[in-house]
């Protein structure tokens, strides 16, 4: 015989306190004020109905075409919330609701309670989701309890019934019973605060749409908002703040902004106001107490009774300049806001005078004065930015560098199939900026430059011999350049004309491969290289204007190295032996 | 060394409990994704629960004495009550829902319920007896292990269970059916043949003597017993007092259904003979029982039935 579910089906009225858990589960969704009046008035019929039938139900209480009927009937409202718009956690409340409502006038024996318990958690869970109501946290423990109960009861009852021992039930029914399970509950309440600030905060994000949704957060007033946390924003219905003004003309609708919460940082991901802390405002603010420098100029007078916010903020118009009121501990934080400290699960009753009479967008534009001495360089201060921004830019920054450079090589390579006579202008613009003391990119070519251009070409698919004929031309003119004078020739070789032109090309074209990384790091050392060995070989030789003897260490150092670079395949194989030949014969160059 | 492998208590998730899991999943998950700190709120609170249905039921557990009292005759394929003492040794604590498995050793070797009692509640300090139906399929040892506790208290998530082991021993007397002694049948019988014995019924008072395990209570002398503050029962003989002698016949064959057919029948004329009031004596190929009457005689004859097994030789 097996123990492992329940298999006894008890046809005993519910225990009330599944009525408490109903009531409870449903007033967290209530609270949301998210539910249509349809569903709350379904719902509130079914839990009176069952209530008043609780002992003697009646026939189509049990009837299943009944109540499969109601359940489809169920389905398809909840549908209909769906497609008007709303979202699908606030279509799933209002299928729990109702179902919870069904699950009561079902009075059919039933095999568990469970599934009641387990509709009232799947309640909490979706009010959890929908709300920020001070409201929750007590209803929730309330739940706690009621759920405890039922359990208990139901779980005693369908045991002895199971064991045939009916006759026993109300003998395990004690006070000794209901004071285990209200320790129990407490214990449990405790417990859950404890694993509340012990469980890690994590926030995957894994799963978002626009039908499962991320977290659905409501418009309100909190201490911080999290803008990475938000997937759909709800309008939260619920009633902030009654407004009447005793003294000065009411604000128009166009003017009506009554300022409570304002952030002064965003860190990327969150707003939030810095510095964090409140200070006392001195005073009693029962009794009135004095706002700013002039607390008797004031042009409006406001009786504001503000409702329960998260944030115990005071809204007010204007400027304000005096406030009194049922406020314990009045406090006030670096933006100016006003905040009822302890107090923001509590209905605020006072009266704030302001003054309206606010600068507009020219008197800010000539106002010249100086930030306040005490936390003026706040306001001055640019809103740091989060790392995530600066590794953003650098990589921008690096993707516009590789963008030049590839842009660089595409000018450089149609260049080779125009008319010579462009070169000869460039030659010419060059010397103008030669004039004007500015760098001169164009004319830095050499023999080397055609060389290695001509493994470019290649592997641009474009002809190699058309490609280092005009390139020769070109390196011949630059050679007679580099003769002119030793002291320019010497200025401009040893500047960087390999960096520029020849040893760049051994670089893997980035457009055309998806080299890894560090392949293409491998490749920029040996090209460093390579320019530092051609500089102690080419300059001196270029100094002296006579041929050198080859350096036998560096050309076999060389060739190492474009081996290498012919293995991993990140030059054309030829271009990369001409390279090889280019260093083998330095001589040739004077 | 498998009691020392065994765990201590075990656990396992009924239906409910399973689904708890899946809410419990579904709810640190929605968590997770969206970082709601009511979310977290609610996960704890389920986690509590968690933690709390195991202290409760560990709590419902934790001092339980089991104590078996096994009837003191047992036949094969007839019905007994097996009377289970459920003990709660704690003192301020009460114990719910508990449900006592009696486990015993088959013929394979392997554990097997043999019955299974419930308890709703035992208060600290106290006790509850209930009974289980037990009807043994064969003759013979009769070996209990031990008691499986187990109570699905608080929230019927999870049975949790606790193994207690009580070996004992019960010999299970042969089957015994109704047989009708004629009045007239003779001395000696051997099992399928003519009975020849003594005549009459015993209904002659022969005197009292103590009572000894398996007496029928209708028959204690109770003025005596007061008289002595013991019990003693009367003493009945037939009126001719006859002395019968069954025989089975063991030797030369094989352990089937043949011979436990000739076993119960044997069986069935000891309990009926002793029953008349005569003096009953078994013989068999190997062994002879000398004829007496009473309940001791009952229990020495049928106990021997009860583990005799042919003699192959």
């Amino acid at each position: 015989m097996s123990r492992r579910g329940f298999r006894v089906a008890v046809g005993e009225p519910r225990p009330t306190s599944a009525w408490l858990l109903v009531f409870v589960a449903t007033a967290t969704l209530a609270i949301t004020g998210q539910l249509e009046p349809w569903a709350l008035a379904a719902t509130g019929a079914a839990f009176a109905i069952s209530l008043w039938r609780r002992t003697g139900a009646f026939a189509w209480q049990t009837n299943p075409w009944l109540l499969n009927a109601l359940m489809m009937g169920i389905t398809t409202g909840t549908t209909w919330v769906a497609l008007q718009g709303q979202p699908s956690t606030v279509a799933l409340a209002h299928f729990a609701a109702t179902t919870q409502g069904l699950q009561l006038i079902d009075a059919r024996p039933r095999k568990t309670e469970f599934l009641l318990v387990a509709l009232a958690l799947f309640q909490v869970v979706l009010a959890a989701n929908l709300t920020d109501s001070v409201f929750f946290t007590p209803l929730l423990v309330a739940f706690v309890f009621a759920a405890v109960w039922t359990l208990v009861v139901h779980t005693l009852r369908s045991e002895a019934l199971e064991a045939g021992q009916a006759r026993e039930i109300p003998r395990a029914f004690t006070p000794g019973l209901a004071r285990t399970a209200f320790a129990a509950s407490a214990v449990a309440v405790l417990l859950a605060m404890l694993l509340f600030v012990a469980l890690p905060r994590l926030q995957a994000s894994v799963v978002r749409g626009p039908l499962i949704g991320g977290a659905l957060a409501a418009s309100g007033f909190s201490d911080r908002v999290e803008l990475g946390a938000l997937g759909r924003i709800r309008s939260d219905p619920s009633v902030v703040m009654r407004v009447e003004t005793l003294e000065g003309r009411p604000p128009g609708s166009a003017a009506a902004y009554w300022r409570g919460l304002a952030f002064d940082t965003f860190d990327g991901r969150t707003w939030s106001i810095t510095p964090p802390e409140r200070t006392l405002v001195p005073g009693s603010a029962e009794g009135g107490v004095g706002l700013g420098l002039d607390p008797d100029r004031y042009d409006l007078v406001q009786r504001i009774v503000r409702e329960p916010v998260e944030a115990g903020v005071l809204f007010r118009i204007g400027d304000p300049r005096g406030i009194q009121g049922t406020i314990r501990r009045l406090e006030r934080d670096a933006s100016g806001g006003l905040y009822a400290a302890s107090q923001a699960d509590e209905r605020i009753r006072y009266t704030v005078r302001s003054l309206r009479a606010q600068p507009d967008d020219d008197d800010l534009r000539d106002d010249r004065a100086l930030p306040p001495r005490r936390g003026g360089e706040r306001l001055l201060a640019r809103a740091p930015l989060s790392p995530a921004v600066g590794r953003a830019r650098g990589a921008d920054r690096r993707g516009r560098e590789e963008r030049r450079r590839a842009r660089a090589r595409d000018r450089a390579l149609p260049d080779e199939e125009r008319p010579l006579h462009r070169h000869a202008a460039r030659s010419a613009e060059g010397r103008q900026l030669a004039a004007r003391g500015l760098p001169v990119p164009r004319a830095r070519r050499s023999l080397r430059v055609l060389r290695v251009g001509d493994g470019g070409a290649r592997a641009r698919g474009r002809p190699a011999r058309t490609a280092r004929e005009r390139l020769r031309g070109r390196a011949h003119q630059r050679d007679r350049q580099l003769r002119r004078g030793r002291a320019e020739g010497r200025a401009r070789v040893g500047r960087d004309p390999l960096r520029a032109r020849g040893l760049g090309a051994l670089r893997p074209d980035a457009r055309r491969s998806a080299r890894p990384r560090r392949t293409a790091a491998l490749v920029h050392g040996a090209d460093r290289r390579l320019r530092e060995r051609a500089r102690a070989v080419v300059v001196p030789a270029r100094r002296r204007l006579r041929p050198l003897r080859p350096d036998r260490r560096a050309q076999a150092r060389l060739a190492r190295v474009v081996r290498a670079q012919l293995r991993d395949g990140c030059a054309g194989s030829r271009g990369a032996r001409a390279h090889l030949a280019l260093r083998a014969r330095p001589a040739r160059v004077g | 060394m498998r009691r020392w492998l065994r765990p201590p208590r075990r656990l396992s998730p009924t239906r409910a409990g399973w689904c708890f899991f899946a809410l419990i999943f579904g709810v640190g998950f929605a968590a997770l994704n969206t970082g709601n700190n009511l979310l977290y709120l609610v996960l704890s609170l389920m986690l509590a629960f968690l933690v709390l249905s195991g202290v409760l039921s560990e709590s419902a557990l934790r001092a339980i004495e089991v104590r078996r009292r096994v009837p003191r005759e047992l036949y094969a394929e007839r019905d007994a009550w097996v009377g289970i003492e459920i003990y709660n040794r704690q003192r301020r604590v009460v114990a719910y829902a508990l449900v006592v498995e009696d486990r015993w050793i088959d013929v394979e070797g392997s554990e097997r319920a043999a019955g299974r009692c419930f308890a709703l509640r035992i208060a600290p300090e106290g006790h509850e007896q209930r009974s289980y139906k037990l009807r043994p399929e064969r003759r013979g040892e009769l070996a209990f292990a031990g008691f499986v506790v187990s109570t699905r208290f608080p929230f019927g998530l999870f049975s949790k269970s606790r193994a207690f082991e009580a070996p004992e021993h019960a010999l299970v007397y042969p089957a015994v059916d109704a047989v009708p002694i004629p009045r007239n049948f003779g001395g000696a019988r051997e099992s399928g043949e003519t009975v020849r014995g003594p005549r009459g019924a015993g209904s002659e008072v022969g005197g009292v003597r103590e009572f000894a395990r398996g007496d029928t209570p209708r028959r204690i002398a109770w003025r005596a017993s007061l008289r002595s503050r013991s019990l003693w029962v009367r003493e009945t003989e037939s009126e001719h007092q006859g002395e019968v002698e069954v025989r089975l016949r063991t030797a030369g064959r094989p352990a089937d259904s043949g011979f436990e057919r000739d076993v119960r029948g044997s069986a069935s004329e000891v309990f009926a003979l002793l029953e008349r009031g005569l003096r009953v004596g078994l013989r068999t190929d190997r062994e002879s029982l000398a004829p007496d009457a009473g309940a001791r005689q009952r229990a020495r004859l049928l106990g021997y039935l009860a583990r005799v097994a042919p003699d192959l030789r």
